[in-house]
């Protein structure tokens, strides 16, 4: 089973990211969940969301408190994301430029992959309400570091349904995920 | 069809393939996708249903008890508060023996304000004459659907049915599951037959006067009902898991029970959970299985007087609390027992107003209760610090407030 | 009923309204609305739409604390004097 967790702002499709994360695993043939934590359901108030992948039925119906994949889209909410509980064996992608990401890696006792999500959903021009959409090119690179599936899937994932935004906008967004997604080394 | 979904979406795919054919609804955190999802179909074309806006619960379950004794099939959904809205009509439901289906997403009630998971909404609704199923995952929640139609719908029964599911651990979890399509579902839950509806050509007034000489006969002919659905209940899970090929127990589900010494009881999302858990404490050598109680009424008393024999100890989880006593499942459970074994049966209460219950601790407290280490009743995720409580300082300060007067 | 003298008692929903009962709400920004005094003609516009009260009736001052960066200040100022810009954070 692969677990992830995802830390995010109410408004920048942390949870719409987790069921992305669903259906790519989904699309490969595997046993999906997908759920939020909602909180005080405000705009820019922090959310939680999971999910999990597994060639069996899932069973489990608790939260993600060791998560293979501990996502953060935004570096203030990483104190509280990891009072929440990781796993040393596991990895934390976090929505930040490098500098930050090579000091994190020092103090962090997980491996990191390091995103500036936040610049290529805004040079995309991907933005809602005055909120960057950084769940596209995050998702993408979930879907790269955790090896769910290729671009393809991301492809597959974001051409259904979306409402918000130009379809070729997140193709490109999602791109720049995929491909720009780094590991964090001191 | 196979499809990923949330748990309020595959209800709300599953009453369409069960041809509803009228949904009056309200919507209310945390079952809102479920209405939204059915005026969706409604509106483009893929249901050929009357969906009815109200202006409340009351109103809601008003208008699926009037839809209903017109002789279609209805269908509503509802939650926590909304369900405490419609209480009073709850009872006229069941009175007027309408088989009708509901989903209680269910929520806790507040205050305090809560929007979270637990059962206190529908076991507050336990003596109002509906039968209760309560479902543990995804696919369970589609197939009951469609067997609840079934089951309530029977000549030998005539009750409403409702279907509880877990607040956001199902209603807003996306899972893989399979939906059928109306035309397989067609042999199973054939179209509605009323025994009676309203018709001119035969007027009738329903839910007039009964006296005190004839009141008492109408409520022991629900209870007949009830205890006839059991009989019912079992055939309908049959005939699905023939149809279909999938069984989700029938009164009960179990899991490793058979060679069990100790046994854990529980309803809902939280019996999968402890599916976990069990495997768990066995990997350790411990002998213990899983008894879920789906429906809760009709209470399966002779199914757990059967399960329950000659374990050494039993234990009961409940997402409720019945102020004053103990949760309620494990009163019922006792009460059901009763007399027939010396097996001490435990209660522990977690996840209340949503708190998250792991394996873990289902696993970690299940232990302490076999070994002998907890009470009767145990409170099994409170801590209860400074923060929570009202303090001292804030008492003084009202006190002065009042002195002034 | 309340009788030890520390101060377990009744738990109750209780909450008092004081200032950031719902906690640093300035840690959700993203955008931060920042004031250019030489445009502000302190019509208090801004005061009375911002939805956590955080920007004061004298002096019209920001509390950066508790500012969610939700930007409506930016889009009711009738003079343009609260841009958006992008937080710079840790």
């Amino acid at each position: 089973m692969y677990e992830i967790r995802v830390h995010g702002l109410g408004g920048q499709g942390s949870v719409t990211m987790a069921t992305w994360i669903a259906k790519a695993g989904y699309a490969t043939g595997k046993h999906v969940q997908a759920f939020p934590f909602f909180g005080a359901e405000r705009r820019g108030a922090p959310v939680k969301a999971f999910a999990r992948i597994d060639e069996d039925p899932i069973n489990l119906r608790s939260q993600v408190y060791d998560p293979d994949l501990l996502v953060v889209t935004s570096p203030n909410l990483l104190d509280a994301a990891l009072s929440d509980g990781f796993s040393e064996h596991g990895h934390l992608l976090i929505n930040c430029g490098e500098d930050l990401a090579k000091r994190l890696s020092g103090e962090c006792k997980m491996d990191i992959f390091y995103l500036d999500a936040i610049s290529i959903a805004m040079d995309a021009g991907l933005e809602y309400d005055g909120m960057p959409m950084v769940n596209i090119p995050l998702f993408s690179a979930v879907i790269k570091q955790a090896e769910i599936g290729s671009f393809e899937v991301v492809m597959d994932v974001l051409a259904g349904p979306s409402g918000r935004g130009n379809p070729d906008d997140y193709m490109t967004a999602a791109r720049k995920g995929f491909e720009g997604v780094r590991v964090a080394k001191l | 069809m196979k499809v990923l979904e949330t748990g309020n979406h595959l209800v709300a795919l599953a009453v369409r393939a069960a041809g509803v054919e009228v949904v009056p609804a309200y919507p209310i955190t945390p079952q809102t996708q479920v209405v939204e999802k059915i005026a969706d179909l409604i509106d483009q074309g893929k249901m050929d249903a009357e969906y009815i806006p109200v202006e409340s619960e009351h109103s809601a379950c008003a208008a699926l008890i009037a839809a209903s004794l017109t002789g279609v099939r209805a269908f509503s959904a509802t939650s926590s508060h909304g369900l405490a809205y419609m209480h009073e009509m709850l009872h006229f439901a069941a009175g007027l023996r309408t088989p009708v289906v509901m989903v209680n997403v269910n929520r806790s009630l507040g205050p305090g304000w809560n929007i979270w998971c637990d059962h206190q909404d529908s076991i507050s609704a336990r003596d109002t004459g509906w039968m209760q199923v309560y479902v543990s995952s995804h696919q369970e929640t589609v197939d009951t659907v469609i067997q609840a139609f079934r089951i309530a719908e029977d000549h030998d029964v005539m009750l409403p049915i409702m279907v509880n599911l877990d607040a956001f651990v199902i209603s807003h979890t996306y899972m893989d599951a399979i939906v059928p399509e109306p035309e397989e579902v067609s042999e199973f839950l054939p179209r509605y037959r009323p025994l009676w509806a309203l018709d001119t050509r035969l007027p009738v007034t329903h839910g007039s006067v009964v006296y005190p000489s004839e009141f008492s006969e109408t409520r022991q002919s629900m209870q007949q009902s009830q205890t006839r659905a059991i009989g019912v209940i079992k055939e309908a899970a049959t005939r699905f898991g023939e149809l279909f090929g999938r069984h989700h127990g029938d009164m009960v589900d179990y899991y490793r029970l058979d060679d069990a010494e100790y046994v854990i009881v529980s309803m809902g999302s939280l019996a999968a959970e402890t599916m976990i858990s069990i495997d768990a404490m066995r990997e350790k050598g411990i002998k213990v299985g899983l008894l879920r109680v789906r429906f809760f009424r009709p209470f399966p008393v002779a199914e757990l007087q059967e399960l329950c024999r000659g374990r050494k100890s039993i234990l009961v989880i409940d997402r409720n609390y019945s102020y004053g006593l103990a949760g309620v499942l494990y009163t019922e459970l006792k009460a059901a027992l009763y007399g027939l074994s010396d097996t001490p049966v435990r209660n522990l209460i977690v996840g209340l107003g949503g708190r998250d219950v792991s394996n873990e601790l289902i696993a970690e407290k299940a232990m302490e209760s076999f070994e002998g280490k907890l009470g009767e009743i145990t409170w099994g995720d409170t801590q209860i610090t400074k923060a929570h409580v009202v303090t001292r300082e804030l008492l003084e300060r009202f006190q002065e407030l009042y002195n002034k007067k | 009923m309340i009788e030890k003298d520390d101060d377990i008692g009744y738990i109750n929903s209780i909450s008092l309204p004081i200032k950031g009962c719902a906690g640093d709400t300035g840690e959700w920004r993203i955008f931060k609305p920042v004031k250019d005094a030489e445009k502000c003609n302190e019509c208090l516009l801004c005061w009375i739409y911002c939805p956590e009260a955080t920007i004061s009736k004298e002096g019209v001052e920001i509390d950066y604390q508790y500012c969610k960066g939700c930007g409506i200040c930016a889009v009711e100022c009738p003079t343009g004097a609260i841009t958006m810009v992008k937080e710079e954070k840790r």
